[in-house]
């Protein structure tokens, strides 16, 4: 957690220092950032989300059987507590990291003679500062239990799933390499469940990939399957190693 | 030549009971065909060679390994079906030192340890805790093996569980601390009721402990006794023999040991005294001395048997 913070400290150090310099270096009036909080601002926390787990069951994974498996539990159970227990924090980090970014989208301006913009953000992608590093958290979660080799499946997955999407281009099907990337860009891909962006399907037919305006409808449906379908997940592998 | 080691032990009731227990890593066999009986209230001390699969029997009895063949029972419940039964009834010392949590103080770990266990002792606990010189504030992760033993061994200890598997609990320790921990144990053994398999290669320390023996080698289980069986039928004869002797053919099958020197043999044998002093004179032999074997003799002759 301190570390945690420490990156955040020096993160927005320096954001504020960048926007200083940039004030200093440029004619009065002339030194934007446009910097406030939005949905995508949300990405990074999604990211570290993905490592969490890693943390999580340190030393504790299925393969070695340590301290966490010896105790006198039913597993299944058990190892969702431990599940459960390692999201509070991760919320708690989560809202740690968005008083952060609040804060600096309030300082920045402030520094560059902006208005602050922060009420020109939608309710929803609020939330997304949280639910956003659910998604990751569970994803990783489901490989980091439910397997000996969770790096293996994680890069093997993010690895094939690239390569396959190259190859159905390189072989001329683009429109089956279309259909395999809506699972992250379709309208309900994953993109669309993270921060409720989704590229335009009409722009893909024509080879070209435009990221979408974000979207609250496409959001309020893909978000609960992918975090319903990543609890799933969870479940699944916490219950592969029962009693 | 061990045919004729008893590897059964009588009647009785019994605290573990495995049958048949074959575990494979791999190609390599770690157990293979263990029965494993330890009555209750005994101490049984598991020897063997490092990788005769004595870490994976303990673990087999945790569900933390599963055998591919054969069953487990502790206190008659199976390990497989009934685990945190079982893991409720058992205190556990592994042999790694990294058990628990690496960012964890010691405190805060008892603290977290004693949680699942409802018979938690934590008067007892505080004075292991003082016996064993923790210090609570310092984490998990810093420990030397020796303090990560120590602090297992109050985690294993402190809830009173009527089974303990000990894997080389003196490990890593110093010797002032080694003969305070085997107290500790001695002393926890007059106080509560408990079973004990114990695993180490430091057979000479529990000598006064041990009152059952089983012995692993290859994970087979070549031998298990008491330590009565062991006194009685596990002697070391020195005979003079004739130039030119034959030996003695009908002790195959039961000598473990023998050393030869000019005019005269010594034999380590399983068996009854007096049918193998009558067997050796019959057979020319002069018996001149015979001398049960101290536990770690005993360890030695049973683990490395030749003739």
């Amino acid at each position: 957690m301190i570390f945690f913070i420490c990156v955040l400290i020096l993160f927005s150090a320096l954001i504020i220092g960048n926007t200083i310099h940039g004030v200093q270096t440029h004619p009065p009036g002339h030194w934007r950032t446009g910097f406030t909080y939005g949905a995508p601002v949300a990405i990074p926390i999604f990211l570290m989300a993905l490592l969490i787990p890693f943390g999580v069951w340190r030393a504790e994974d299925p393969s070695r059987r340590a301290y966490h498996w010896s105790m006198p539990v039913a597993r299944g159970p058990h190892t969702i507590a431990k599940v459960f227990a390692g999201w509070v924090w991760l919320m708690i980090a989560a809202a740690v990291y968005l008083a952060f970014v609040i804060a600096l989208a309030m300082i920045v301006p402030k520094i560059t003679g902006e208005a602050v913009r922060l009420g020109d953000t939608a309710g929803w992608e609020w939330i997304v500062a949280f639910t956003a590093p659910t998604l990751g958290y569970l994803l990783t979660s489901i490989a980091v239990i439910g397997s000996d080799h969770a790096w293996r499946w994680i890069g093997g997955l993010y690895v094939g799933y690239w390569v396959l999407i190259g190859c159905l281009s390189a072989f001329g099907m683009q429109d089956m390499g279309q259909a395999v990337r809506t699972i992250t860009d379709g309208a309900y891909g994953l993109n669309a469940a993270m921060i409720g962006s989704a590229r335009d399907a009409a722009s893909a037919s024509s080879g070209h990939m435009t990221v979408r305006a974000l979207s609250m409808s496409n959001w309020l449906i893909a978000m609960p399957l992918w975090i319903l379908g990543s609890a799933i997940g969870v479940t699944i592998a916490s219950f592969r190693h029962r009693e | 030549m061990t045919g004729s080691l008893p590897t059964r032990l009588r009647d009785g009731e019994l605290a573990v009971d495995t049958r048949g227990l074959t575990k494979r890593f791999g190609d390599q066999v770690a157990l293979n065909d263990v029965t494993l009986q330890v009555p209750t209230g005994a101490v049984y001390l598991l020897v063997g060679p490092n990788g005769a699969g004595k870490s994976t029997t303990l673990k087999v009895l945790l569900d933390l390994v599963r055998a591919e063949t054969g069953t487990a029972e502790v206190f008659g419940l199976n390990t497989r079906e009934r685990a945190p039964e079982v893991r409720a009834n058992v205190g556990y010392v592994p042999e790694r030192p990294d058990w628990g949590y690496g960012w964890m103080r010691v405190g805060r770990l008892l603290e977290h340890h004693a949680l699942y266990y409802p018979t938690w002792d934590a008067s007892y606990a505080a004075r292991l805790a003082q016996k064993f010189e923790l210090r609570t504030d310092r984490k998990m992760g810093v420990l030397s093996k020796g303090q990560a033993r120590r602090v297992h061994l109050t985690m294993a200890l402190a809830h009173r569980p009527p089974l303990l598997l000990l894997d080389e609990p003196t490990d890593g320790l110093d010797p002032f601390m080694r003969d305070e921990t085997l107290g500790v144990l001695a002393d926890h053994l007059a106080e509560s009721p408990t079973t004990v398999v114990l695993s180490t290669h430091h057979v000479e320390e529990v000598e006064g402990l041990a009152d059952h023996i089983g012995v692993l080698r290859n994970g087979e289980l070549r031998a298990q006794m008491s330590r009565d069986d062991l006194n009685v039928n596990l002697r070391r004869y020195r005979v003079e023999v004739p130039d030119g002797w034959s030996g003695v053919a009908s002790l195959n099958g039961t000598v473990l040991r023998r050393l030869t020197a000019p005019r005269e043999v010594q034999w380590t044998v399983w068996g009854p005294e007096a049918e193998i002093v009558q067997k050796l004179s019959g057979a020319g032999g002069t018996v001149r001395e015979v001398v049960p074997l101290s536990l770690i003799d005993a360890t030695l002759a049973l683990l490395n048997p030749n003739d």
